[in-house]
């Protein structure tokens, strides 16, 4: 009579720690996939965006891009979305990756993925306090970014940078992603794993000199703006939005509305008064655009571009490709000390 | 300013350190591999020297294969086949002239009256035959009589000669015979039985106590023996001599 419970308990205690023990992988598996890396700069380095593919093979410890191959990709083909699916039509993208990677070589194999800014979200999260321990300082982190995600945050790949510290407060530059949007670009081309992946615009700030005044920078690319004010090395906000305005001059007057906005809201809100304007535009940023935000902001934005002298051995095709696409690039040039 | 981020999941322990284990691991694979060949090549040579020494062991054992039949032809020879026949033919008379003592003893004793007892005899191998001199006791002289009758009859006696008679007196002094007894003695050629008694000599222990042993006129060794017909033999081997 004892027989038949003690087994059926011991039978229940055994799927029970089994059910923990699946349970226990299982969570330990998903952190292990949503646990991101520091930043590190492949030799290779592909940039996906709705309009375009670039491939650059740099030589990180001298600074210079080897390769630059760029590849138009078919409209429609990818639509940077943050909490649904990127990849409208695979096979353009597989293509059109196939042919700027070939063209540049693998490398080492480990390529660096450079996004749309659509794709991510960004934001500036202050603490008042921060916790000793990291992990539930990155914890605490994922728990403020939840209501700026459009997706479970437990799917998110989290990655943030303290911008500012004081005493026991600090300034965070937090940036996520969905783990199965990011899954799309990885599956589209192998290799991206355990590299680099970033936000284009997040590329460009190395390019930002250092300075006490506030800084404004405008990235346009392929029908999204992102503005971003620094100070110093503190990154005080970031706003990214659509742009659905197609014709030059809809879009430039976009573009400068939405910068004009960035910097009154730096202004009013965050008491950062933004003397320097930097206006990145690919493939290229027309004078309209330039004029209008200038007479947007009070002042003529600069255009960041890309130094030459990392290009210097490019031939002629590549350069011009890379003055016209590789700002990012020169950025994490840029970044790598 | 620099940036920090980074959205890619960070490699696992695996891939971090595949390659730093890499080498090590192909250094100690390949030590295997090197130890692995030359321990193969070792045993292959210890093989080889084996099968080496294993052919020269069947070539020695062809040769002897081939010697046995070399011999057995010439064994089969008809100069050497009666050779062999005539030694067989000699070992079996030889076999046959074997003499069992305790079957005489025993054929005498088949010859002795109830009245008689046989005191003495004694055997001299001479030449192709046996000479069996017989001293028989007995208080009256019909018994003896009747052994000289049984033994002139008896098949495996021949020749029986009575070589001397002698009465005793009763005497109160101890003496060989007993008193008031006739006592005869006699020789007899023994033919034994015509099959032969494949049976070897009585050891010394069992050999008559009353007289000691005597040589023949040829020089060959009497073998005496006692009354008593419980006197064993011992065969080689352990087999009883009555079986054969």
């Amino acid at each position: 009579m004892t027989g038949r419970p003690a087994t059926g308990a011991c039978r229940a205690a055994a799927e029970s720690d089994s059910m923990n023990w699946n349970l226990l992988k299982g969570r330990v598996a998903s952190l292990a996939a949503l646990t991101t890396a520091a930043f590190e700069l492949p030799s290779t380095v592909i940039e996906v965006q709705p309009d375009f593919v670039v491939a650059a093979r740099l030589d990180v410890a001298h600074r210079q891009v080897r390769r630059m191959e760029m590849a138009e990709l078919a409209p429609g083909a990818l639509n940077p979305h943050p909490g649904r699916a990127n990849v409208a039509n695979e096979p353009a993208l597989r293509r059109a990756l196939g042919n700027v990677t070939r063209a540049v070589g693998d490398g080492s194999g480990r390529s660096g993925l450079l996004v749309s800014d659509g794709t991510i979200r960004a934001a500036v999260l202050s603490f008042d306090t921060v916790p000793d321990d990291a992990s539930e300082f990155a914890s605490l982190v994922r728990w403020r970014m939840k209501e700026h995600l459009p997706f479970a945050p437990e799917d998110a790949r989290l990655s943030y940078q303290v911008s500012r510290s004081a005493g026991s407060s600090c300034e965070v530059l937090a940036i996520a992603a969905a783990n199965s949007v990011l899954g799309e670009y990885e599956a589209a081309h192998k290799g991206v794993t355990g590299g680099l992946i970033l936000p284009s615009t997040a590329a460009l700030l190395p390019l930002l000199p250092i300075e006490s005044t506030g800084q404004l920078l405008v990235n346009v690319c392929c029908g999204w703006v992102t503005t971003v004010v620094v100070e110093q090395s503190r990154v005080c906000s970031w706003r990214t939005r659509e742009i659905i305005e197609t014709a030059p001059k809809a879009l430039a007057d976009a573009v400068a509305t939405e910068a004009a906005r960035a910097a009154a809201s730096a202004r009013d809100h965050l008491k950062v008064d933004v003397r320097q304007v930097w206006l990145c535009g690919r493939p290229t940023v027309g004078l309209e655009l330039a004029a209008e935000v200038g007479r947007a902001i009070g002042g003529a934005p600069r255009v960041l571009k890309p130094a030459g002298e990392l290009a210097s051995t490019l031939p002629a095709a590549e350069r011009a490709a890379f003055e016209r696409f590789g700002a990012p690039l020169a950025g994490l040039l840029a970044n790598v000390d | 300013m620099k940036i920090k981020l980074n959205l890619a999941v960070a490699p696992t322990l695996r891939e971090r350190y595949a390659l730093a284990w890499a080498v090590p691991t192909t250094i100690v694979a390949l030590a295997v591999m090197v130890w692995l060949a030359h321990s193969t090549w070792a045993d292959v040579r210890q093989a080889r020297g084996l099968e080496v020494k294993l052919a020269g062991a069947g070539q020695r054992e062809q040769k002897l294969i081939q010697r046995e039949m070399e011999l057995r032809r010439d064994f089969d020879q008809p100069d050497i086949r009666s050779l062999l026949e005539k030694t067989q033919f000699i070992n079996g008379l030889i076999d046959k002239k074997r003499l069992s003592f305790t079957v005489l003893v025993m054929k005498v004793a088949d010859l002795l009256p109830p009245d008689a007892r046989l005191s003495g005899v004694a055997l001299a191998r001479s030449g192709d035959g046996s000479a069996v001199r017989f001293q028989v006791n007995s208080k009256a002289p019909q018994p003896l009589e009747t052994f000289l009758a049984n033994l002139a009859k008896s098949p495996d006696f021949a020749d029986p000669v009575v070589t001397s008679e002698g009465f005793e007196q009763p005497q109160a002094a101890t003496g060989a015979a007993a008193a008031g007894e006739v006592t005869v003695t006699c020789t007899a050629r023994y033919v034994g039985p015509q099959g032969g008694a494949g049976v070897e000599e009585t050891p010394a222990s069992d050999q008559a106590s009353g007289e000691p042993p005597s040589r023949g006129s040829d020089g060959s060794r009497d073998k005496p023996a006692g009354t008593s017909s419980r006197a064993g033999t011992r065969k080689k081997g352990g087999e009883s001599p009555h079986a054969k």
